[in-house]
């Protein structure tokens, strides 16, 4: 029988390996201590190494590509997913294993290749034809399928914007142009080979948007609703209630409750939280939710005689079921958008194609596949800034060489040569857009309505001016 | 006076608005003390049945267009019954006399499978916009204002009202009737109702068909509360519901469903009547945004600690128990493997490490370095159900913890990753110790309620605390170690560290189970009554199995997240996966540590390698001759695993011990052939 050690004296030994282990492994340092805080970026500086393949780069931004053909062929070697004939262009996004139930991936891809196949028929681009591959990541491999796409060396790009987006690190880190959108604004905060549809987005920041459907609707208490499980959620609360404490008070607005605390799903309803901000006075409410729950929360509004009460919605534009079977609940919703709204006038933007192009092929144009057409544009001009011996590197640094580009006027101007950095709460302006702008539909009778001028959809502000004014009705559709 | 009257009027509101949740969770508490009443098993797949159900009846009202009647009674009737007839018949009628530790786990298995088969064989997938409806007509727009202060709508009307009556008829039943007394005398001693001429088999067949049936029930009437359909949802729903069964000490239904209700009140009043922060009063922020979402954990945990009563199992006092010869205690039993073999399964990984060193591309590095990472939480899992004989439901918790202080104290606090490892691990065993020592006069399956309760109170109220969860995880870049000139940012070298770390572990977990707190707890585990008597004290044996356990389970966590270069809470380390961790250990075996490391390269290669068909690839030589009906959805591991448990109960060694042991024996039964045949030919006569 082996002898029975003390029980103590094993205590003291495996404290002392802990205590060895904590001494060795005081001695080691972190990979890149020293090196500044900042994300890593795989990017030069803008256009500094790609001055051939960028020559007329800031133009092709805001330039009107005509119907073809784009650039001009030449044999390539070494750039992956480029063949004589084929770019290869990855989707990494998030199919049917999301929780939320959005229609993620499937409504990315067809808004991408509704736009490949939109330039295919022009000719392509040098040559090539676009090819997209769709790669689900299932919801938890996002990092694992961002791994197989570089060690594959099959993808030039990659469009995309799944619910966890943790292999977009690794695929900026690698090179890889990445266009994803406003939701992985966090990750693309100066990250110069990261792009989303109208520059990089801060969510806690004061945004003049926000006051503007609440004056339209005449209220003046605002409610504001998140969940707190969700650190995105919180954010756009934060930001959403930073607008109302720095403008609200001129335009005799308030927020008058607060809640970023939701439990997610909502598993003991919203009495208690709407019966309270019908004690605060709640005439509006902005929300930082996903549909469902916003539905919820308009049940319990109308359940307590506040079925008047307007909202903000969330990705609802487009989703014309969702509208129609809750046409009674949505009511008076108001959508803001970040691009030109389907329901504004459509000459002299690339929304007459968009729409072709998806109504031929039988897809949903809806937020997601407009955000998605969006990435694939800049993509594409980045492609023909650079020139016919492109490679990713030369294509990053033509996108970052445009300054005002609307993506055919369907975004506000946006100038990457600073807006890979988001405005923060204490600047406004230093890396704001030369005009900040959205639009707006209200919900009436189950569908979406413009709300201004049609040929002026955008409602701009100007991010240097300190005070709220009335937003400049603003087209960006070419003259 | 007016202030008074608004008072009064605001607290008579927040008790109405509570009831049409606290329905919800009376419901699913009455259905799970029926489920403990009439075949004492703790179903925590209560609440997967009543998704199942739910599922079905979507599927048939909305794209089969059957209706919403037939639907009904296709879910409810029909299918609900017939899934407990067969969940009795292939699984439960074998467990009638294993251990409820044993139970509890197959259970655990079938929370994990039922929804991920139901959702593959309906082809089921949540869409946004779309939420859930009731049986009702127009059950959410139609409303009733009896009382003229809060309107229910009719599907809330109608639970409430079902919620009732089943309460009073179920309890009559059992009270009055001779068959809920067969039910409860068949749990209590199913010999002795054999004896009395009753079929025991049948009777349990019916209550199970009764229990199911009841659990479709609940699903379909709780449906229209939640936004989305999600297993998820209701297996959360599941938890707070054990909180209002334990409020009627898992048996009486009247306090099931008091309790259930009571808590959807409690959370209302508090909710109404907590202040509100303002910037003037910003110190209520926390307040309020943590008391809210914690009291259900609270309640649960608070009532299994303090109640004494809870603790005695139905069935513990069934007088012909000792009929049968005692099942062997695994847990006194020290196998050893021998030197040899030990070596040899040394070898054989270090082999494989070396393969995917030299050979593995980025990808395949990625996925080893997880299944190590996993592999070092897995074995916090062998000390603590493995050795100490527990069952731990927030290993995940404690992973985390170790995760979130690479976070803080690495990235955010520049401190060298490897060391906030160490630390981490430090602050989770002492988390851990802690919560031990309020479990001490737990045993079983309490002890698993217990650690559940701690979970899901980590998940929702500790998680987003900016000094625990930080603020923005998603910017999160956690650096690699580096030691000397070593820079473990080439992800081959940091595959090293991360194997190396997993020895070391290993090995300490080898060397605990043979020291004498390890062989304390096996003593414990074969008899703790016996152990006790010599002196073996309990809580201590098992406050340092804890530690130990929270210790690995953080380090493992720790090393995950500096692999992944961030922290990923929600897909690494929430309560529903962690409940899956236990099934896979427990699958491939628990007691020994290449349990836990097979059981982690399983977990994490098992959807590359199989479930997307690689292997086919490679015995095939090429991925272009891979069948074409893969990849195969990622939802299988769930239901293979899942439904793996149910072999726990004959064989809680697990597949690798019982593998061995099926080796040995036939190596005994060649070896005692082979005598009787020399005996036989040196004898002259035939064998």
């Amino acid at each position: 029988m082996p002898a029975i050690r003390s029980g103590r004296s094993t205590v003291f030994r495996l404290l002392a390996l802990l205590a060895a282990m904590a001494m060795l492994f005081s001695a080691c340092g972190n990979s890149d201590d020293g090196d500044d805080a900042s994300p890593t970026t795989a990017a030069t500086d803008n256009g500094d190494e790609g001055d051939e393949g960028a020559a007329g780069g800031a133009e092709i931004g805001s330039a009107v590509i005509g119907e073809g053909p784009h650039g001009e062929f030449e044999s390539i070697e070494g750039v992956p997913g480029v063949t004589d004939e084929e770019i290869h262009v990855a989707l990494l996004s998030t199919g049917d294993a999301n929780p939320i139930g959005y229609c993620l991936l499937q409504c990315q891809a067809d808004g991408i290749q509704a736009y490949f196949d939109w330039r295919n028929a022009q000719g392509g681009i040098h040559g090539r034809q676009l090819v997209l591959d769709v790669i689900d990541d299932e919801f938890a491999n996002n990092q694992l399928r961002a791994a197989e796409i570089i060690d594959g060396g099959e993808h030039f790009a990659v469009i995309g914007s799944p619910i966890m987006g943790t292999g977009f690190i690794d695929l900026t880190d690698a090179g890889v142009p990445v266009f994803a959108s406003a939701v992985q604004s966090d990750m693309a905060n100066g990250v110069n080979n990261m792009y989303t549809p109208v520059g990089t987005v801060c969510i806690t920041c004061p945004a003049k948007r926000n006051i503007w459907p609440v004056k339209d609707s005449g209220a003046s208490k605002v409610g504001i609703l998140g969940f707190g499980i969700a650190q995105a959620s919180k954010d756009c609360v934060a930001g959403q209630k930073a607008s109302f404490d720095k403008w609200g008070g001129p335009q005799g607005i308030e927020a008058v409750y607060v809640n970023d605390d939701l439990p997610y799903g909502l598993p003991n309803g919203v009495g208690p939280e709407v019966s309270a901000m019908k004690r605060a006075g709640v005439d509006f409410i902005m929300t930082c939710l996903d549909q469902n729950s916003v539905k919820t929360i308009e049940e319990e509004l109308s359940r307590q005689d506040m079925g008047d009460v307007p909202l903000v919605l969330p990705n609802a534009y487009g989703d014309e079921e969702y509208l129609t079977q809750n046409a009674e609940l949505l009511e008076g919703d108001y959508i803001g958008l970040m691009y030109r709204p389907l329901e504004a006038n459509q000459a002299g933007t690339d929304l007459e194609a968009l729409v072709e192009q998806m109504s031929a092929a039988g897809s949903a144009i809806n937020d997601w596949a407009i955000i998605s057409w969006i990435n694939a544009d800049q993509l594409f001009r980045g492609l023909l800034a650079a020139g016919p011996q492109f490679d990713q590197q030369k294509v990053v640094d033509s996108i970052n060489s445009f300054t005002a580009t609307t993506s055919g006027g369907l975004t506000h101007a946006i100038d990457w040569t600073r807006q890979h950095n988001a405005i923060t709460p204490d600047d406004l302006v230093t890396n704001a857009p030369a005009q900040e702008c959205f639009a707006y539909v209200q919900v009436q009778d189950g569908k979406a309505v413009l709300m201004g001028d049609a040929d002026k959809p955008h409602f701009c502000w100007d991010p240097a001016d300190e005070d709220w004014k009335e937003p400049v009705p603003t087209s960006f559709a070419a003259e | 006076m007016i202030l008074a009257v608004s008072v009064v009027t605001d607290f008579f509101q927040a008790v109405l608005q509570g009831v049409p949740p606290g329905t919800v969770y009376a419901l699913v508490a009455i259905g799970f003390v029926l489920t403990y009443k009439t075949s004492g098993v703790f179903n925590f797949a209560f609440g997967a049945q009543a998704f199942a159900s739910m599922v079905l009846f979507h599927k048939a009202a909305d794209e089969w267009g059957w209706g919403t009647v037939p639907a009904a009674i296709l879910s409810v009737l029909i299918f609900a019954p017939l899934l407990g007839f067969l969940l009795e018949w292939a699984v439960f009628r074998h467990l009638r006399t294993a251990p409820p530790l044993s139970t509890l786990v197959v259970s655990l298995g079938l929370t994990v499978a039922i929804p991920s088969l139901v959702t593959i064989l309906l082809d089921f997938s949540p869409k946004s916009g779309s939420s859930p409806h009731g049986v009702v007509p127009d059950g959410r727009t139609v409303r009733y204002d009896p009382f003229g202060v809060y309107p229910f709508s009719r599907d809330e009307l109608v639970a409430t009202i079902v919620a009732i009556v089943a309460v009073l008829g179920l309890a009559a039943l059992f009270r009055f009737t001779p068959v809920g007394l067969m039910m409860k005398a068949v749990v209590e001693s199913p010999r002795m109702t054999e004896l009395n001429g009753i079929s025991a088999d049948r009777v349990s067949a019916g209550a199970w068909a009764l229990s199911s049936f009841f659990a479709g029930l609940a699903g379909v009437l709780i449906a229209p509360r939640f936004t989305t359909f999600s297993a998820n949802e209701y297996f959360n729903i599941m938890v707070i519901a054990i909180a209002a069964a334990a409020v009627g000490k898992l048996v009486s239904l009247p306090w099931a469903f008091g309790g259930g209700l009571g808590l959807g009140v409690v959370i209302a009043l508090v909710s109404t009547f907590l202040p509100r922060w303002t910037d003037e009063f910003a110190w209520l922020k926390p307040v309020q945004e943590n008391v809210l979402p914690s009291i259900p954990f609270v309640v649960l945990f608070g009532v299994i600690v303090f109640v004494p009563g809870l603790r005695k199992a139905i069935g513990s006092s069934d007088p012909l128990a000792g009929v049968d010869p005692p099942r062997q205690n695994v847990a006194s039993v020290i196998t050893s493997a021998g030197w040899m073999f030990l070596a040899l399964k040394a070898v054989l990984l270090l082999g494989a490490v070396a393969v995917v060193y030299t050979q593995a591309d980025r990808t395949w590095t990625l996925l080893v370095t997880q299944a190590v990472a996993m592999g070092i939480i897995f074995l916090s899992i062998t000390i603590i159900t493995g050795l100490a004989g527990q069952i731990s439901l927030c290993q995940g918790a404690f992973a985390a913890i170790g995760a979130f202080a690479v976070y803080q104290l690495g990235e955010v606090r520049g401190m060298s990753v490897l060391v906030a490892v160490v630390i981490g691990g430090a602050i989770a065993a002492a988390v851990a110790a802690a919560l031990s020592l309020t479990l001490r006069q737990l045993t079983g399956i309490w002890v698993a309620i217990a650690t559940l309760a701690f979970a899901f109170f980590f998940d929702a109220v500790l998680v987003k605390q900016s000094w625990i969860g930080g603020d923005s995880l998603a910017r999160s870049r956690i650096p690699r170690p580096v030691i000397g000139t070593i820079d473990f940012q080439d992800d081959s070298n940091f595959l090293l560290l991360a194997v190396i770390v997993l020895a070391v572990c290993a090995l300490g977990v080898y060397l605990f189970s043979r020291g004498t707190t390890g062989r304390k707890l096996r003593a414990l585990g074969g008899s703790e009554i016996a152990a006790r008597s010599v002196g073996i004290s309990p809580s201590r044996a098992r406050v340092a199995a804890f530690a130990l356990s929270g210790f690995l389970a953080a380090v493992g966590g720790g090393m995950l997240v500096i692999g992944q270069g961030s922290v990923n809470y929600g897909t690494s380390f929430v309560p529903f996966l962690a409940l899956f961790w236990l099934i896979v250990v427990v699958t491939f075996g628990v007691r020994q540590p290449s349990g836990a490391i097979v059981a982690a390269a399983f977990f994490i290669l098992f959807e590359s390698v199989f479930l997307k068909g690689e292997i086919f690839g490679w015995i095939l030589r090429g991925e272009d001759n891979i069948p074409s009906f893969f990849p195969l959805a990622p939802d299988w591991r769930y239901i293979l695993f899942g439904l793996g448990t149910i072999q726990y109960a004959r064989h809680p060694e697990g597949v690798l011990a019982m593998s061995a042991a099926k080796r040995r024996a036939r190596s005994e039964r060649r070896a005692a052939d082979k005598v009787v045949v020399d005996s036989a030919a040196e004898l002259g006569t035939p064998a």
